[in-house]
This record gives C-alpha cells, sequence and structure tokens, in this order.
C-alpha cells in the first residue's frame, strides 16, 4: 500500500519537474513565436476596421448620488413670445453662467490638433528670433529667458533646447548646457550641432568618456566635420591622460607649476629648489609622497592646504587609498623607482631600471648613493625631494626631519638652512639624537661634498643647553666631530683658534 | 515520522523529492504523502526573473503580441519612467528608457489596436497621455483628465471587433471617474462625479464591463469607504450600487468583451467579494460571496486571460494567491414572489506563494502565454513569474 504512495508520489514529482521542463522550454518557443509575430504586426499595411462613432455629448454628467431623477434646473429655452418669462431672466446670472462653462472648457482643452501645435510652434520661433537677436548683443541670460519662453510654449523642437544649450555653454553653465543638449538629442537624434554642444559641455565637466561617445556620434553624422576630428584628438589626450599610470610630461609640469605657486607663497627661497625638481620622473605608488606640511607660527597645528579646484574640474574617478611605507632610500628608492633623466633634459628615460640594475651594486657600496649618481649622470635627481620650507620653530624641524629618513633628503633640508639660525630655531629643544643625527648628515654628506661645516658647528654649539647634549654623545658622535673639525682644518682653512675654540666647547 | 527516507534536494526553483520504499509505514507518515501529493498536483507559482530597479514601481503590462512588457513608475525625484522589457531566454533585456516629468501611476494597452499598441497612462497630476512606444517623445494624445492622481486606468475594444469603440475609463483622487475616447481631444464623452458640494471620495479602481456589442457597456469603480457603484453606459444610469465596508483596493470583470458574468472587488481587511452578475434581483442586487485571504488587504484580483473562472489575488504582505471558481448547479431561482435571483458558487484555493516582503502592486497575466506572468511589488522589484498546469485544471 504504502510502497505504492510513495511509488505515485515519487511519479509526480518527476512529473512536476518534467512539466516545469516543458515549461521552459515551451516559453523560449514562445519568445522566438512572438518576436516573429510582433515583427509581423509591426510591418502590417494598416487595415482600418470601421469603428462606432464617439459617444453622443448628450447626458454627460452622471450625478453620483440620486442617479435617476436628475435635480438641476432644467434650463429649457424660453419662446420668443413668452414675454413674462423674458421679464423674469436673468441676464448678468446667465451670461456669468456661459463664462463659467467657457473656463471650464478651456482648462479641459489641451488638444494636440495639428493646427493648434502650429500656431504653437509659430509663436515660440518668434520668442526664439528674439533669442537670436540677444544671443549676436552677446546677452546671454536674455537670451535663456527668450528660449525658455519659447519652450513653454512649444516644448517639443530641439533647436530650442540647443540654442539655450549654447547660451549656458557661454556663461559657463555646464550641467544645464549638457541637459538641454540631452533634451535636444532626444527630439532630435541627428541634431549634429547639440551633439557638438554636449560634447563641449561634457570636456568641460571632464566626462572625456561621454564626450567622446558624443563627438564619434557627429563624426557618424559629418565624416567631414573638421572640428569634430580635433576635439576627438583633444578628447583621446585627455582620456589617456587620465588613464596612464605614469603621468606624463605635461601633467608633471603642471604637478610642479601647483608646488612651485605654493612653494612661492610660502617662502620664496624654496622656489629654487622645487625648479630643480621640476624636471624629475614621477616616482612609483609605493613612494612616500612629501606633501607640504605648514606650520603657523607658533602653533602645534599642522595644517594642510589643499589644492581648490572647482568641482567640474575635479577627477571623477573614486579616491585611491595609497599605502604609504618607508623605505629605505639607499636600496630601495634609488633601484626601483627613480628614473633617470640623462643627457636631454626634456626626456624622459623610459627604462631607467634596467640601467640602474647595473649602477646599483656601486652605488650601493658606497654610503653616499646619491652623490655617486650625481657623478655618473650629471643631472641626476630625484623628485622625491620635494623639499620643505625653512623651518622656524623646533617642532616644524623635527616634523620635517622626521618624515624622511633618508641621507639626501636631509643633507638638502640641512643645507637649505641658513648657518646661524639653527640655534634661534632650537631655542632649547634639541634632542641628542636628533643632535646626532645631525652631526651624522654634516660628516656623511657635506664633509664628503667639500662643503663647509664649521658656521654648522658652531651654530649648534650655542643651542641653549648644550653642555647637557655633548655630555650624552657618544663615541661614534665624539668622533664625527673629529672627522668634521679635521675637515674644518684642512678643507675651510680655518685658523688653529678657531678649531680649539670649537674643540673646547664640545669638550673634546 | 523517519525523514531518512526522503531525500529532498532543492535546486533553484524546483523541489526534488527522492523517496525509498518503506515497509511498515503508518499513518502518519501516509498522510505526509498525500499532503506533498496534494501540493505537487496542485498548479505551481514559480518566479521566473527577478530584477530590481531603482525607482518606485507602480504598474506592468504585456504589450499584446509580443514579449515584451512595460513597467511604469516613479523615480526618487518625482519624475516619471516607463521602461520596456523583453524575456529572453530567461533573461531580461531592457528594451527603452523612457523619462516624463510626471510619475507614472498607472496604464493600459487595452484600448489599442494590435497594430498601434498605445499605451494610455495616468499620472500623478492626473494627465492622461497615450504613448506611441516607437516614438514616445510626444504622447500622441494628452489631457488634463483629473485634478489630482489618476488612480486606476482601464481600457476596452482595443483589439476584438464588433464590441462597440474603444475606450478608456480613468478613476482619480479627485472623485470623479471619466470615460475618455482617443478620438476625441481633450474632453471626456463621459464624466460621472458627485454633485457640486457633495464629499467627493477617492476613487481607487474603475474597470469596464459587459461591452459584448456594440452599444452595451458598463463601468465598475471602487471607493476609498467601501462604494463600489457600476455605471451603465449605455443608459448613462447607475446600474447597480453597494458598499463593501472596507475600501475598494481592486475590481474586475472576469472579461470585459461578454455580458456580464462575474466581478471580483478586493479590499482592506483581507477580503474579497465575487459577484454574480447574471441574474440583478430588483432589491437583493446580485448574489455575492466573500472570501479571506492574504491576512492583509487584498490589493488586486487579476483574472486569467485564458480561463475566466481562474484568478490571482496580490496580498499586502507580499503574498500571491491563485483561486478557482466553482459554478452552482444552478445559477438563478425564483422567488415567491415570482423575481429571479441569482446563486453564488464557491472559490476554491488553488496555490500560494509569497513572492516579496512589500505589497504586490500590479500583476499582469500575458494575454500571449498562458501562465506567464509579470507582477511589481514596493520592494522595487519586478518579477516574471510562470505558474504551470493551468490547462490541467
Amino acid at each position: 500500500m504504502d510502497a505504492d504512495k510513495s511509488i505515485l508520489l515519487q511519479k509526480q514529482v518527476r512529473d512536476n519537474s518534467e512539466d516545469l521542463q516543458s515549461e521552459f522550454l515551451d516559453l523560449k518557443n514562445w519568445e522566438e513565436q512572438m518576436k516573429r509575430k510582433d515583427f509581423e504586426i509591426r510591418n502590417a499595411g494598416g487595415d482600418q476596421k470601421v469603428l462606432p462613432p464617439v459617444r453622443s455629448k448628450k447626458k454627460k454628467v452622471i450625478p453620483l448620488s440620486a442617479p435617476k431623477e436628475n435635480n438641476k434646473p432644467s434650463t429649457k429655452r424660453i419662446r420668443s413670445h413668452d414675454y413674462s418669462a423674458w421679464d423674469k431672466f436673468d441676464v448678468d446670472k446667465a451670461c456669468k453662467e456661459m463664462d463659467k462653462g467657457d473656463q471650464s472648457d478651456e482648462s479641459v482643452e489641451e488638444s494636440l490638433s495639428k493646427e493648434e501645435l502650429e500656431k504653437n510652434h509659430y509663436e515660440a520661433s518668434k520668442h526664439k528670433n528674439e533669442g537670436n537677436v540677444l544671443v549676436k548683443q552677446q546677452k546671454w541670460d536674455k537670451a535663456v529667458g527668450c528660449y525658455s519662453k519659447a519652450i513653454a510654449i512649444f516644448p517639443y523642437d530641439a533647436v530650442f533646447y540647443a540654442n539655450r544649450a549654447l547660451c549656458y555653454l557661454k556663461m559657463d553653465n555646464l550641467y544645464s548646457a549638457e541637459a538641454d543638449c540631452t533634451t535636444a538629442v532626444q527630439l532630435d537624434s541627428e541634431y549634429v550641432k547639440a551633439y557638438h554642444r554636449r560634447a563641449t559641455a561634457r570636456m568641460g565637466l571632464k566626462q572625456y568618456r561621454e564626450a567622446k561617445q558624443d563627438i564619434e556620434k557627429i563624426l557618424k553624422l559629418e565624416p567631414s566635420n573638421k572640428e569634430a576630428v580635433n576635439m576627438l584628438i583633444q578628447v583621446k589626450k585627455k582620456i589617456k591622460s587620465l588613464n596612464s599610470v605614469t603621468i606624463t610630461g605635461e601633467n608633471l609640469i603642471e604637478e610642479v607649476s601647483v608646488e612651485k605657486r605654493i612653494g612661492e607663497k610660502l617662502c620664496g627661497k624654496t622656489v629654487k629648489d622645487i625648479k630643480q625638481i621640476d624636471n624629475i620622473v614621477k616616482p612609483a605608488d609605493t613612494v612616500p609622497f612629501t606633501s607640504t606640511w605648514i606650520l603657523e607660527e607658533g602653533d602645534d597645528v599642522a595644517i594642510v592646504h589643499p589644492i581648490v579646484k572647482p568641482p567640474h574640474q575635479r577627477s571623477k574617478k573614486p579616491l585611491r587609498r595609497v599605502s604609504v611605507k618607508e623605505i629605505d632610500y639607499n636600496d630601495k628608492l634609488l633601484t626601483n623607482s627613480i628614473k633617470i633623466e640623462k643627457n636631454d633634459e626634456n626626456e624622459v628615460h623610459k627604462s631607467p631600471d634596467v640601467e640602474y640594475n647595473s649602477k646599483k651594486e656601486v652605488s650601493l657600496k658606497s654610503h653616499s648613493a646619491a652623490s655617486e649618481i650625481r657623478e655618473n649622470g650629471k643631472d641626476t635627481k630625484s623628485e622625491v625631494l620635494k623639499l620643505p620650507p625653512v623651518p622656524k620653530t623646533a617642532v616644524q624641524f623635527l616634523m620635517n626631519w622626521k618624515k624622511n629618513t633618508c641621507v639626501e633628503y636631509r643633507y638638502r633640508y640641512l643645507k637649505q638652512i641658513q648657518p646661524g639660525i639653527l640655534h634661534t630655531i632650537f631655542q632649547d629643544s634639541l634632542e641628542s639624537d636628533t643632535f646626532s643625527e645631525i652631526l651624522q648628515i654634516l660628516s656623511s654628506k657635506f664633509v664628503v661634498k667639500n662643503e663647509a661645516v664649521f658656521h654648522y658647528l658652531e651654530d649648534l654649539s650655542q643651542v641653549k643647553r648644550f653642555r647637557a647634549l655633548i655630555m650624552f654623545m657618544s663615541n661614534a658622535d665624539k668622533k664625527e666631530i673629529n672627522i668634521l673639525l679635521e675637515h674644518c682644518k684642512a678643507v675651510e682653512h680655518r685658523s688653529e683658534e678657531e678649531i680649539d675654540d670649537l674643540r673646547n666647547k664640545y669638550e673634546i | 515520522m523517519e525523514t531518512s527516507n526522503i531525500l529532498c534536494r532543492i535546486d533553484r526553483n524546483r523541489i526534488y523529492f527522492e523517496l525509498a520504499p518503506i515497509e511498515g509505514a503508518n499513518y502518519r507518515e501516509t498522510t505526509y504523502y498525500l499532503i506533498v501529493m496534494e501540493k505537487l498536483a496542485k498548479p505551481q507559482i514559480i518566479c521566473h526573473i527577478e530584477k530590481s530597479v531603482n525607482y518606485s514601481l507602480f504598474d506592468a503590462k504585456w504589450i499584446p503580441c509580443s514579449a515584451k512588457f512595460v513597467v511604469m513608475g516613479s523615480r526618487p525625484r518625482g519624475s516619471g519612467i516607463i521602461q520596456i522589457y523583453e524575456v529572453s531566454s530567461g533573461e531580461l533585456k531592457l528594451i527603452k528608457d523612457i523619462e516624463r516629468s510626471n510619475a507614472m501611476k498607472c496604464g493600459t494597452f487595452k484600448a489599442s489596436s494590435l497594430r498601434d499598441r498605445h499605451l494610455a497612462t495616468g499620472d500623478f497630476k492626473g494627465r492622461l497621455n497615450i504613448y506611441n512606444l516607437e516614438d514616445p517623445s510626444i504622447p500622441i494624445y494628452t489631457a488634463n483628465a483629473h485634478k489630482e492622481i489618476i488612480n486606476s486606468i482601464d481600457g476596452v475594444a482595443g483589439q476584438s471587433v464588433g464590441c462597440g469603440a474603444p475606450e478608456l475609463v480613468t478613476g482619480s483622487r479627485d472623485g470623479s471617474v471619466k470615460v475618455w475616447d482617443p478620438r476625441q481631444k481633450g474632453k471626456p464623452v463621459a464624466v460621472m462625479e458627485p454633485k457640486e458640494g457633495e464629499v467627493r471620495r477617492d476613487c481607487w479602481t474603475v474597470a469596464f464591463g459587459n461591452s459584448y456589442n456594440s452599444e452595451e457597456r458598463v463601468v465598475a469603480a471602487g471607493y476609498d469607504n467601501g462604494d463600489v457603484k457600476m455605471f451603465d453606459l449605455r443608459a448613462m444610469t447607475l446600474r447597480w450600487e453597494s458598499n463593501l465596508k472596507n475600501g475598494v483596493c481592486s475590481l474586475e470583470f472576469d472579461r470585459k468583451d461578454i455580458a456580464m458574468n462575474k466581478l471580483v472587488a478586493t479590499t482592506l481587511e483581507s477580503k474579497y467579494y465575487l459577484f454574480d452578475l447574471k441574474t440583478q434581483h430588483p432589491k437583493k442586487g446580485f448574489a455575492y460571496l466573500t472570501e479571506k485571504a492574504h491576512k492583509s488587504t487584498v490589493w488586486l484580483v487579476r483574472h486569467l486571460p485564458q480561463n475566466r473562472e481562474i484568478f490571482m489575488t496580490c496580498g499586502g504582505g507580499g503574498s500571491l494567491c491563485l483561486w478557482k471558481y466553482n459554478y452552482p448547479e444552478r445559477r438563478k431561482q425564483t422567488d415567491a414572489d415570482g423575481l429571479e435571483h441569482g446563486v453564488v458558487g464557491s472559490v476554491s484555493l488553488l496555490q500560494n506563494s509569497t513572492l516579496s516582503s512589500q505589497p504586490v502592486s500590479s500583476l499582469d497575466w500575458s494575454p500571449d502565454k498562458q501562465g506567464l506572468a509579470v507582477c511589481t511589488a514596493f520592494d522595487q522589484c519586478l518579477r516574471v513569474i510562470i505558474t504551470t498546469k493551468l490547462n490541467t485544471i
């Protein structure tokens, strides 16, 4: 018994799934069949069937309540000979009623008959012509008003929208311009001017891809349109520059010029340094980007100065998180990311990495890799070294100093500080480890480059609490001071007295 | 009950049972089998395709003689949208996207011929528009039909010959019901509204019916206070009215182009009414039955175009119920006074299924394929559903 039932059930389940399968299959066949039928209907000739006439207008209104009896006072026609009735006839009331009737008719009247459309179009065209005159006089906002009037009267003419879009373009109202062009294109899909204006608007809005589509459409409609060809080239360039990971020269200059401007504003001196950086290639993503941090005087707060761009010029790309890593300058930065420029200053070297690897060993051996490169490649510079401005307080100095541990950076940073102001910067807040770091830089970079260190040493010795710093000096520090003093003697030709004076101060 | 004998495998929309023969199965198991079998023997409501959109959906209608349908709705910023989709090998293909300034509430193809297939729509501002979907930039017909939102629209006689002029009917929050002929610009051919100064109830639903020759035609209208009114367009009178106590959400005749047979009215508070319209008693009116369904507002009723005894109701909880009407042995009786009154039959629930968590706002059976339907819900999803085994009922 039960076995029978379970078999029956099994059969039903199977049937059900078969049903469904066949249903799906059926559906597919049906889709195709419908497509054919749809196509046939669309292409079939119009065989008008005879329709009954429009429902007569008598007794149009059925009152909902008490529908059987018409409560309205029957407005019977008054016979001409019925003078007593005419005496009672209230002319004013009758007129009012007629007016009312007219009004309600008007509000309902919304027909789109051909003649009416033509009339509207004619009227709207008048406004348009007014607008065209204003455009010639370059009165854009007034022209916009005229076109808006025209559109209000007859909203189905693409020309009105396209003309208004032109005015918006001239008024730099790019969003409105784009919207109007879109409407114009919807009304007339082969309206070249509208596409052209929309492309211009979209270029302004930095929607290059969309702009490109528009231009391509123009070229499809008018293959010989020179302006469109030019625009296409422009747009392609823009798209490329947006896409490419390595920034092209044009962009770089732009970027640097922004930096430069900021630099100029902050302090005149750094501009020179930035200029040096000018033609240096951008490092890869992993390179720490030294942003321009500036401290207001007497303020402990770090202030980031944003680059203000109008919204339509901003990048449309989503923000990307850039991982910031500290990289040892000597091995990674140089070999991986710095691209060197040789001979031709304007031309970017395409494969510096490969070339560089061969030099890697050499440069690594040397403690001062950057200077080595400088000797090899003459004009080698690294863009990483975007120098912060001369510090005014110890905090500023420390922040910039700690930001980049690479020797070259610190060397440049130290170098831009005029000797003689170090002690005013530090006042009494020079830490012993910073002190020894400065000494290291002096001995490793300045000495190697045969540059004067005497002033620095003298300057540092004037820092308050200098005696305490001396007490914490390590042997290595002392050795470095010795080297520096030797350097002063040998290179700078300082007199014995001056050297001895320093020696005393440093208690060596 | 030992479940180890039944293996159940669910694969997409299908459930496979595999049963091992059981020895000495007891009573409970047997009942279980019977329940399962009963379930399996019934029509299945299957969600074939589901697509979520980024606007509110209010209505969906199949384009006659095609595998395409339109959906109408409102964008978040208040503009209207009409989208045309095509069902193509298990997927939906967006064919066209039409944006209008006013949010769309409802639409119909019923007053348009198969060749034209013009879509008539009602919007939130009370405008009636007719669009040629081939070139939808300018409506081919437009009228400031109502002062407020058009809640419902229905059409008649577009595709059938010999049942009168093609007409549209609109029902609006301003309390009026207006009949339109697309050949008459800007003005309705008939207006049914309360007299001036009387309370205007919100008209939620309208439907054509009884259009079996070139003259006869009725319009049924349902209002928010539970009123149902049937207007005779030939005699221009109120043919019948009743109050169902709860707001009438949806009305539909089982067929428009036959002498009126049945009318289903769905209401708030999870009830629907089915009227037998064959016989009208001068005092009692039409015989009817009521049925509880959905445990929430019954938003909608739609009769299957291929079988007028089968209809679907849609509930506020996102559920669908498939019903079948069974006629009584005799449809009318004569009482002591010699007056005839109707006898109502019974309904049976064939299947129910929950599609979404939000109310189903519209459902439209495909006129060309039995069992195929499209429905929209307030969870911003449109769904193509298939109901199987409708031919075997």
